[in-house]
């Protein structure tokens, strides 16, 4: 087998938790994912899965009460194979300053509370330019207005001196793609980015980042909650449940072979084209999503689990198996398969 | 922003002609304009044109669902019937369970409880649609204490059974809304609205904000319900494949009009209006081998202004196949020769592509078998 070259991001057992007054919330219990070189990877699951707080746990800007308790997130910018552990660096520190917003950038899903409503989007890209880099003004607007012109932007040169409030919100999100490619990432992570839109608006901006990324060269970590767009935009995808990563594969294998059942029913939730006429009705997951102060021992899915085994599930903690390569899943029924 | 209703309609128009048979509802050239006012003053003012006489028939048993992006006038439409608003022009005819046959739009105050309990209303999101200081029995039994249906015990013994056919204990009756989760409150609200025996009711995106798996659930439901209850619904919302799931008729909007109507199948195989074509094609597809989004060209340019459409179809300035007439002439909903209606010059020429069934979900190759 020829070595692959080393992952730009590897997550390895990462653990995020939120000291609150009413308890301990472990929002990301031991998730291990990787992203390789130039490809996009969809983080996806439902709301509380920690799909969220993964990402900002990378760039280290986890609200507090939270903090990465655990982990570690090898960031190997240059494929040199001595990465520099994120988790490790002080979150207020300059070595993770230098690298958010220049090797890693993120896009949040409403534009509207993540830009300055008082200052030009012109400007407000432009700061990240100026701390990054050491260009003169004329050069740093000049490319503030290349970079409003490749996310299309009409009228770049006009629309530098616009505010939020007299954009749209396709518009918006352009802007705010801008502001997080202005310093050429290495990766893009992307929450939710679409999520607000309409579906046409969506579609020109699931465009507009796959195209962006390839022009780039760079890679995307997407986190959505929407099946359709991981089928869509996804190289790898990564699924989580209640912090804990269930799955992760190439995009393909998860949709025609998912092995763990969350996966399976979570596609079977989904209605395809036809199938009420058919005469199927959507799968349906009992319950929902827990309570994150009541999680359910061992296995987190156990007791949504059409498959769980008594005396099992609800007892251990299952291991991640590697199934086949870059193909992980964290059930004891997969294990089984491996072993038998 | 000040927004306030337009002068109210003229009354003493002309008589409706009687409803067709079939039809719980018929709705005819619904308009629902809002000034605004703004600047120095408030002097300057906009007519916005949020429903902009649009028709449409809703038949008894049927679910119809009214689709398009934000700003179409979807919601407002669903407002006006439950007379949230009050139309500033066009008829809402509705036939009540007496089999008489009133116009909503034109109807006094007075007259509004009547309706009222059969025509109910669910919304979008179960976190601020239920009042967090009331016990579910409250929430649920308060329309029917309202009215005069039930009281003591025997309201008691309804809400318990609302709670068991929505799939929730009876027995979690003196709790709170905070805690339920996102979907058992949308389980209360469906509770809440079905307590009163409606007759049609009118879900406003009433799974959007639901997880997937719990939005199974609750589609399921409205399903069971509907088939047990012979209910009627008018399902609003603007994801296309819940819609295309669970409406027997579509009527797509674009900036205050309805563009095309008809039945769910023939819509989505075989779309006659450009937009609803465009709408069928930015839905991402959940499989990979069909990757849509990427391959075909997106709609371009954004949603019309509605205190300001372009002039003559008012999908023009985005629409690929526009021509000259599409700029000055507005085009008119009209029967094609399917029966279905479409409000575009050119929908007999076009041939516009839908999606194709989905094998995996019409079960052909079921993957359970495997």
């Amino acid at each position: 087998m020829v070595e692959s070259p080393p992952p730009l991001l590897d997550v390895r057992d990462l653990r995020t938790h939120f000291a609150t007054d009413t308890g301990m919330v472990t929002a990301v219990d031991g998730a291990s994912f990787s992203v390789p070189r130039g490809k996009t990877v969809c983080v996806v699951g439902e709301s509380g899965c920690g799909k969220s707080v993964t990402g900002r746990s990378i760039l280290r800007i986890v609200d507090a009460p939270g903090r990465v308790v655990g982990g570690s997130i090898l960031w190997d910018r240059d494929g040199t194979g001595d990465p520099v552990d994120l988790a490790t660096l002080d979150p207020g520190g300059p070595d993770i300053r230098k690298i958010r917003g220049d090797e890693i950038a993120m896009v949040f899903q409403e534009p509207m509370t993540s830009l300055s409503p008082v200052h030009t989007i012109g400007s407000q890209i432009a700061e990240s330019v100026r701390l990054h880099t050491d260009l003169d003004d004329d050069a740093v607007r000049g490319r503030v207005i290349e970079v409003l012109g490749q996310v299309g932007m009409p009228r770049p040169e006009s629309r530098y001196d616009a505010y939020t409030f007299q954009l749209s919100g396709g518009m918006r999100q352009r802007a705010m793609i801008a502001m997080a490619l202005v310093c050429h990432p290495r990766l893009l992570i992307a929450d939710e980015p679409t999520t607000a839109l309409d579906v046409t608006t969506q579609a020109q901006i699931l465009r507009l980042m796959v195209q962006l990324q390839a022009e780039m060269d760079m890679s995307v970590l997407f986190i959505t909650h929407d099946m359709g767009v991981v089928a869509q935009i996804a190289d790898e995808v990564v699924v989580m449940y209640l912090g804990t990563v269930v799955e992760t594969g190439p995009t393909e294998q998860i949709f025609t072979d998912p092995r763990h059942p969350y996966t399976r029913a979570l596609l079977q939730a989904i209605p395809r084209f036809g199938q009420r006429r058919a005469g199927r009705a959507l799968s349906i997951i009992p319950g929902s999503v827990p309570d994150p102060y009541r999680r359910p021992g061992g296995c987190p899915f156990h007791p949504r689990c059409a498959q769980a085994r008594p005396g099992t599930c609800d007892v251990v903690e299952p291991a991640t198996v590697t199934v086949a390569e870059r193909r992980d899943v964290r059930c004891v029924l997969a294990a089984e398969e491996v072993h038998s | 922003m000040a927004e306030t209703t337009l002068e109210t309609r003229a009354s003493g128009a002309e008589a409706a002609p009687p409803m067709a048979e079939g039809n719980l509802l018929e709705v005819r050239d619904l308009e629902m304009h809002f000034a605004e006012r703004s600047g120095w003053l408030r002097r300057s003012r906009r007519v916005v044109r949020a429903v902009d006489g649009i028709s449409f028939d809703v038949r008894a048993g049927e679910t119809l669902g009214l689709v398009g992006e934000s700003g179409c006038g979807k919601t407002t439409t669903g407002r006006c019937l439950v007379r949230t608003h009050a139309p500033t022009g066009g008829r809402l005819m509705y036939r009540g369970g007496d089999g008489r046959e009133v116009d909503l739009a034109a109807l006094p105050h007075r007259d509004l409880p009547d309706y009222r309990r059969q025509i109910r209303m669910i919304f979008q999101d179960p976190f601020s649609s239920l009042n967090p200081r009331m016990t579910v029995r409250d929430i649920i039994g308060e329309p029917l204490r309202v009215n005069g249906v039930a009281r003591g015990a025997e309201l008691d013994d309804r809400v318990a059974d609302l709670l068991v056919r929505v799939g929730l204990r009876p027995q979690h009756r003196s709790r709170f809304p905070h805690a339920f989760s996102g979907g058992e409150r949308q389980r209360i609200v469906i509770a809440r609205a079905l307590s009163l025996d409606p007759r049609l009711v009118i879900a406003d995106e009433a799974v959007s904000a639901l997880d997937v798996s719990v939005r199974a659930q609750i589609l399921e439901l409205m399903v069971t319900l509907q088939r047990e209850r012979g209910l009627t619904y008018l399902f609003i919302s603007h994801d296309l494949s819940v819609v295309e799931y669970l409406c027997d008729r579509v009527a797509v909007m674009y900036v205050g009009k309805v563009v095309e109507l008809g039945p769910t199948e023939e819509l989505f195989t075989r779309p006659q209006h450009p937009y609803t074509q465009a709408l069928l094609a930015a839905v991402p597809q959940p499989d990979p081998t069909r990757r849509n989004i990427l391959t075909q060209r997106p709609l371009e340019g954004e949603v019309a202004d509605p205190a300001d459409p372009p002039p003559g179809c008012h999908f023009h300035p985005r629409c690929p196949f526009a021509r000259d007439i599409c700029r000055t002439e507005e085009p008119a909903l009209r029967p094609t020769a399917d029966g279905r209606r479409v409000a575009c010059h050119f929908a007999e020429e076009l041939s516009l592509p839908g999606l194709a069934v989905d094998d995996d979900a019409a079960g052909l190759s079921d993957p359970e078998d495997t």
